[in-house]
């Protein structure tokens, strides 16, 4: 949708600057076929964008536009280039009123101006569409920019080429000015996609921590059962008529020890649920595996999995953004620890690795679990397809979508020997110059 | 450490939560060993006698319940109590099914783990007295000879002497004599009792 967008824009900015550039003469050569692929790409740009309009309508509309294209190169086909310009745009007409080829172009004109109305049509059509489904901005802006650009188009071209108004850039003007409303129209909703991209980040981010609710526990409930007992012998022992200070000093120093690892958890708990726009670094991929593992640690435990970590030394760091990367990681290790955890417990484990390769930095998970279908890899990393039967299969898809953003790929590949491999790459920036 | 409240076994994979659990344990003078897997606690040698064995749930390997099981079918003097930093009701049903004594979640208060460890060595006290006495009395029936005991199994059918003499086809004089000697070996005072102690050994 947003190509189709873009493509629109980039049309009718290329028209624009057509009009702006080129002589009259060229223009009025290039001006049918640049408004058929205009009006066909706005038509389509608005059937999509709105989800809104009947299909039929605009297979009519091409269908008569590229016969009245068709028909003027073929029929015409005998005229020169310029005779077609006069042809489409009846300035010959005009100023030769009484020049040959008069009923057969007036029948062309109104197989053009058929399709013009069922343009408007359409765009009407679609529009109320719109109105009716409540997204009102929408159709008023991009349905009645359309028709706005319809009738500027079906008006001015006609008195610009009649000689009425001599000026072709009051046309392009009134292009740009529709262009720019869809634009801004555009970049808003783009604007707010991304911000309800990252919503939906932090969401799957929130929601991976409550699947692994118990492991979170057992990470606090550890150092904090730790805490209590030291606390507690402590104080017994002091009661005792010689206190052992030596083992009273030992027992506050685990104590504070034990503190640290359970604020230390919080700490990257809170990074990883806190919410801040992306933050592209230059980043370890290491530290960032060892960070993942670390908020995995309980997961991995309570499920009785154990995690190996093959982690190539000295790895070039790539410009990622690390919460991301963490995210990404967390993800596939807790999917591998799903696939993993019915497993007979020899073979509960799942292996990490990094490596360089030529482009960059690659990361491998692998498990043991019954593996993917050859005919789920693919699908895998759709949204809502889900490879464990509790979760959510959002997970795979933001997965990939934040790996593509920093260039990289990812994919599924069998495990000799049983399992899988979750395979993502990360490329190396390129060096500024 | 020749006073203390009694044996505790601490089984935990996680080094600090083993340290501190045997801290607190010996302040309140038990004898504490500790354990970091389950293959650790089954090869160690342990002392006599009634002993508690404070189990983590999930541990990387054999885990508690597990354990739990081995030391019933072994019939191990162990009363078992359970911690687990996650408490679960599925494995805490489990848990007690097996006669656990309690099923405590981390982070522990002293108090209430040293009532469960008591509890738990309270069981074993009981448990292993129960089963001194049924070896006792076993001893006391294993002198009895093979007649004594065909009267025996007779008696405590409700039969009497004379039907006991027409069936083993032996004089009503001889059932006497032999009948008193059952008594006797197994200090039985009446006939209640030998029947009492005589079912206590069918159902072990």
């Amino acid at each position: 949708m947003n190509l189709g967008a873009g493509s629109v824009i980039l049309i009718e900015l290329a028209l624009v600057l057509a009009v702006d550039i080129q002589s009259a003469e060229f223009l009025l050569r290039q001006f049918g076929l640049a408004l058929f692929v205009t009006i066909m790409s706005l038509i389509w740009f608005v059937y999509v964008y709105l989800r809104a309009g009947s299909r039929w309508l605009i297979w009519i509309i091409g269908l008569l536009w590229s016969f009245t294209i068709i028909a003027d190169i073929t029929i015409s086909g005998s005229f020169t280039h310029t005779q077609i310009g006069e042809l489409r745009a009846f300035e010959t007409f005009w100023g030769e009123p009484y020049t040959l080829a008069v009923g057969q172009m007036t029948s062309w004109k109104y197989v053009t101006d058929v399709a013009s109305v069922l343009i408007c049509v359409f765009l009407l059509h679609a529009m109320l569409a719109a109105w009716r489904d409540g997204r009102r901005q929408r159709a008023v802006l991009v349905g009645g920019g359309s028709i706005a650009f319809i009738v500027i188009a079906g008006i001015l071209v006609p008195l610009q080429d009649a000689g009425i108004i001599k000026v072709p850039l009051i046309t392009s003007a009134a292009f740009l000015a529709i262009v720019i409303a869809l634009a801004v129209q555009l970049i808003d909703e783009a604007f707010r996609a991304n911000a309800s991209r990252l919503e939906v980040e932090q969401l799957r981010r929130a929601m991976i921590l409550g699947e692994m609710v118990g492991g979170l526990a057992h990470e606090i409930n550890q150092p904090l059962a730790a805490i209590l007992s030291n606390a507690q012998a402590a104080s017994r022992f002091m009661k005792a008529d010689n206190v052992d200070l030596d083992e009273i000093r030992e027992i506050i120093d685990d104590i504070i020890a034990d503190e640290k690892r359970a604020s230390g958890f919080i700490r990257s708990l809170r990074q990883m649920l806190e919410r801040k726009e992306h933050e592209i670094v230059s980043a370890d991929v290491n530290a960032i595996v060892k960070s993942a593992a670390r908020i995995m640690a309980g997961e991995l435990h309570t499920h009785d999995v154990t995690l190996y970590m093959e982690l190539q030394p000295a790895l070039d760091s790539v410009r990622i953004d690390p919460l991301q990367i963490q995210q990404v990681l967390i993800n596939l290790l807790l999917n591998a620890v799903r696939a993993t955890a019915e497993l007979p417990r020899l073979r509960r484990e799942v292996t990490i690795q990094t490596s360089r390769y030529e482009q960059g930095v690659e990361v491998v998970v692998l498990d043991r679990g019954p593996g993917i279908q050859d005919g789920q890899k693919a699908m895998l990393f759709e949204a809502f397809v889900s490879r464990s039967k509790g979760g959510l299969g959002m997970g795979l898809a933001i997965c990939k979508r934040i790996v593509e953003r920093f260039g990289g790929k990812i994919w599924v590949e069998d495990r000799a020997g049983g399992g899988s491999m979750l395979r993502f790459t990360l490329p190396l920036a390129e060096p500024e110059n | 450490m020749g006073e203390n409240r009694g044996w505790v076994a601490v089984v935990d994979d996680e080094a600090s939560v083993r340290k501190a659990l045997s801290r607190v344990l010996r302040s309140a003078e038990y004898a504490v060993d500790t354990f970091a897997t389950a293959e650790e606690f089954f090869s160690a040698k342990s002392a006599e006698g009634p002993k508690c064995a404070i189990l983590d749930l999930a541990m990387p390997g054999i885990g508690g319940l597990e354990i739990q099981a081995r030391i019933v079918a072994e019939k191990l003097d162990y009363g078992v109590v359970f911690l687990t930093g996650r408490g679960d009701i599925r494995s805490s049903v489990d848990a007690m099914k097996l006669g656990a004594v309690d099923f405590l979640t981390k982070p522990v208060d002293d108090a209430l783990l040293f009532a469960a460890v008591d509890e738990a060595l309270a069981q074993q006290s009981i448990e292993l007295a129960d089963r001194n006495r049924v070896a006792d009395v076993r001893a006391r029936f294993s002198e009895l000879t093979n007649r004594e005991r065909e009267v025996l199994e007779l008696i405590v059918t409700g039969k009497l002497n004379k039907q006991i003499a027409a069936e083993l086809g032996i004089s009503e004089k001889t059932v006497k004599a032999h009948r008193a000697q059952v008594m006797r070996k197994t200090h039985s005072g009446s006939l209640a009792m030998l029947v009492r102690l005589h079912m206590a050994l069918q159902t072990e």
